[in-house]
């Protein structure tokens, strides 16, 4: 689908962080190990939805160009979570660097086509990108150390 | 597409506020507020009577000599407690206004917010209130002004911001100490109910804030009423005229805010792309209802090319515009307000046609997203090739329908521009600082954009207009009504 307004745009940015949230969420639970870093995780993206939410109603006025500032397209933004509990560490996190990915992905195009916007929004989409970022560079790390374990245990 | 739910499922019946309590008019005639997107009835509003307004104006009368007396800070704090109350109440105050008016929720977010801004600026009393003063204007004297509230007011808003417009005053009567009364739109009054009620649990005493629904009968009401010292009106030029010289007959401060015929100047150095999509916004947002609303655009330059590319991407644009029911968020453009205003509309469309005007694009046969009745719909139209002499690039359409105009240059767009009695809105679309700023220098109008399509002044500034778009001296929002809804006295002391 199409999105063009930026009511639809804030409504998927919702939608992506409470799916990242209820992702990190069950890895937290299946992942004794780690939980710690995933359930803060999920606490992070329930924030960022919050934040989201705040920051478009601060700024929405009646001279901005909300309904017309945005050409994305909503499919490309399809995370994909369902991964079996029997999944490995290894592979859950790398299903978790595919969501971040997505995820950076999407808020930075948010965030260079919402300008016409009050800079809140823009700024907003971008730090929780950079923030993303810091957490793909976690996620990664924690990849090799369980990976360097796998292959010992190999 | 799915809606976002409606938060109105059974018709409302609207009642009259008057000294905290909700109360049947004297009359039983009632107005149906529709629904312009679903055709169905969302409320049915009292038609009051000069009787009501008398009980109304009693009520703020009594309330005025214990509100006066009432602190800054104890005020500005009850303007704290309804901006928490707005806050909780964002989004169904929103969604009301789409409902009964028809803009999208995107545009209804954004009257709210700033609506509530107004109330933020106005919780600011006791800095905003401060007189001036100066020692040893002779020796051992010394003088300062202080300000005074003045007594009651009323409001009269349009249909078509009905939940803003009347907060560009209401939270400066209220902070400076003076009582209210408001008469919504009859066509769009549900917001204002709403905003009522919060009020009222914002703890401001009975006879404080109070609402009159009625027509033309209360407005006359209002303005003849000799214990109203002063009115505020946005609307149609004529009506606005009328409201400015029956206030001068019985000595009401005034502001009276009419009609628009806004320009926007695309220069040949803009920003293509980014001036089109801003102008989408500017021409078609509200369904082009608002008194800030492109209505006319100037190709400036004579570049065949330019004017070329222009058309073509703003037609194209306009094209893509999705037309529905404004709570789903996918929708761009709403409905006209009623099947009425559309006729007059697409009146205007057959005028410009019959006068030689080119139709680039007819919004009579646009598409509609969802299962509505066009009833009220009507797409974005736009012309070009349009002479300055035609009605269409004359007259205030209130509706989304675009003229496209030529200027050899930027002092002939000018000429174009002050031609029209009206002096809303102007903006220019430039990427040079020069010819931005010999814009904003010469021309005649209340509210300038530059790059900015719809000029829509923040809440601590005043919204301006000029020449047949505004009558009256002080402006609402900000310090101009601050200054508007009080009097200054002047003290001159010495002691012996």
């Amino acid at each position: 689908m199409r999105l063009q307004t930026a009511a639809q745009v804030v409504g998927l940015a919702r939608r992506l962080a409470r799916q990242s949230a209820e992702f990190y969420a069950g890895l937290a639970e299946t992942d004794v190990d780690h939980r710690d870093q995933f359930q803060a995780y999920s606490c992070q993206d329930s924030r960022s939805t919050k934040q989201i939410e705040q920051a478009y109603r601060y700024v929405v006025s009646d001279a901005l160009e909300t309904g017309f500032s945005f050409d994305l397209e909503a499919d490309d933004y399809t995370l994909q979570l369902a991964l079996g509990r029997a999944a490995g560490l290894a592979a859950q996190i790398g299903q978790a660097k595919k969501v971040e990915e997505m995820i950076i992905r999407f808020f930075r195009d948010a965030a260079s086509q919402s300008e016409s916007l009050m800079a809140d929004i823009p700024q907003l989409f971008r730090t929780l990108a950079s923030k993303r970022i810091r957490r793909l560079n976690d996620l990664a790390e924690l990849e090799s150390l369980v990976g360097g374990s796998q292959t010992g245990n190999t | 597409m799915p809606h976002l739910r409606e938060p109105i499922d059974t018709p409302l019946e609207l009642r009259n506020f008057i000294d905290g309590q909700w109360v049947d008019a004297r009359s039983s005639e009632v107005i149906d507020v529709v629904n312009p997107a679903t055709s169905k009835l969302v409320a049915t509003a009292a038609l009051s009577t000069a009787d009501d307004v008398n009980a109304a104006v009693e009520a703020a009368k009594s309330a005025y000599t214990e509100w006066r007396h009432t602190t800054a800070p104890s005020r500005a704090r009850k303007l704290f407690a309804l901006k928490e109350l707005l806050e909780e109440n964002f989004e169904e105050l929103s969604r009301i206004q789409t409902m009964e008016h028809g803009k999208t929720i995107d545009e209804s977010r954004g009257e709210t917010r700033r609506g509530i801004e107004n109330v933020e600026v106005a919780a600011g009393i006791p800095s905003l209130m401060m007189g001036r003063s100066l020692e040893n204007i002779a020796v051992g004297i010394d003088e300062y002004t202080i300000r005074q509230p003045v007594g009651v007011f009323c409001c009269i808003p349009p249909f078509n911001f009905p939940f803003m417009v009347p907060l560009w005053f209401i939270p400066y009567a209220l902070a400076t100490g003076n009582t209210f009364i408001v008469k919504p739109s009859p066509s769009a009054p549900v917001s204002q109910v709403k905003l009522c009620e919060l009020i009222d649990d914002a703890g401001f005493p009975p006879g404080a804030y109070n609402l009159v629904h009625g027509g033309a009968d209360v407005a006359t009401a209002l303005l003849e009423h000799s214990d109203i010292v002063g009115a505020t009106f946005v609307g149609s030029t004529p009506v606005a005229r009328t409201v400015y010289r029956k206030c001068g007959e019985t000595g009401k401060r005034v502001i009276a805010q009419g009609g628009a015929k806004n320009f926007v100047l695309v220069m040949p150095d803009a920003d293509m792309k980014r001036t089109v999509a801003a102008l989408m916004t500017s021409f078609y947002g509200c369904t082009g209802q608002r008194c800030l609303s492109g209505a006319n655009a100037i190709v400036v330059g004579e570049d065949d090319g330019f004017y070329g590319d222009f058309v073509r991407q703003f037609v194209d644009a306009a094209s893509g515009i999705r037309i529905g029911y404004g709570l789903d968020e996918s929708v761009q453009m709403g409905p006209l307000q009623s099947a009425d205003k559309k006729e007059r509309v697409v009146g205007y469309i057959e005028a410009g046609v019959q006068e030689g005007a080119k139709l680039a694009l007819d919004g009579r046969k646009a598409k509609i997203a969802g299962d509505y009745s066009e009833t009220c719909f009507l797409g974005p139209s736009v012309f070009e090739d349009v002479k300055p002499s035609v009605r269409i690039a004359q007259e205030e359409i209130f509706g989304p329908v675009a003229s496209i105009l030529r200027a050899r240059n930027m002092d002939d767009a000018l000429d174009l521009v002050h031609e029209s009695p009206f002096g809303n809105a102007a903006s220019i679309f430039t990427s040079s600082g020069r010819t931005a700023r010999e814009f904003q220098h010469k021309v005649q109008c209340g509210n300038v954009g530059v790059n900015i399509g719809i000029a829509a002044p923040m809440a601590f500034f005043p919204f301006s207009g000029m020449k047949d778009s505004f009558f009256g001296v002080l402006h609402g929002q900000g310090r101009d009504a601050v200054r508007f809804f009080t009097e200054s006295k002047v003290v001159i002391h010495r002691w012996f």
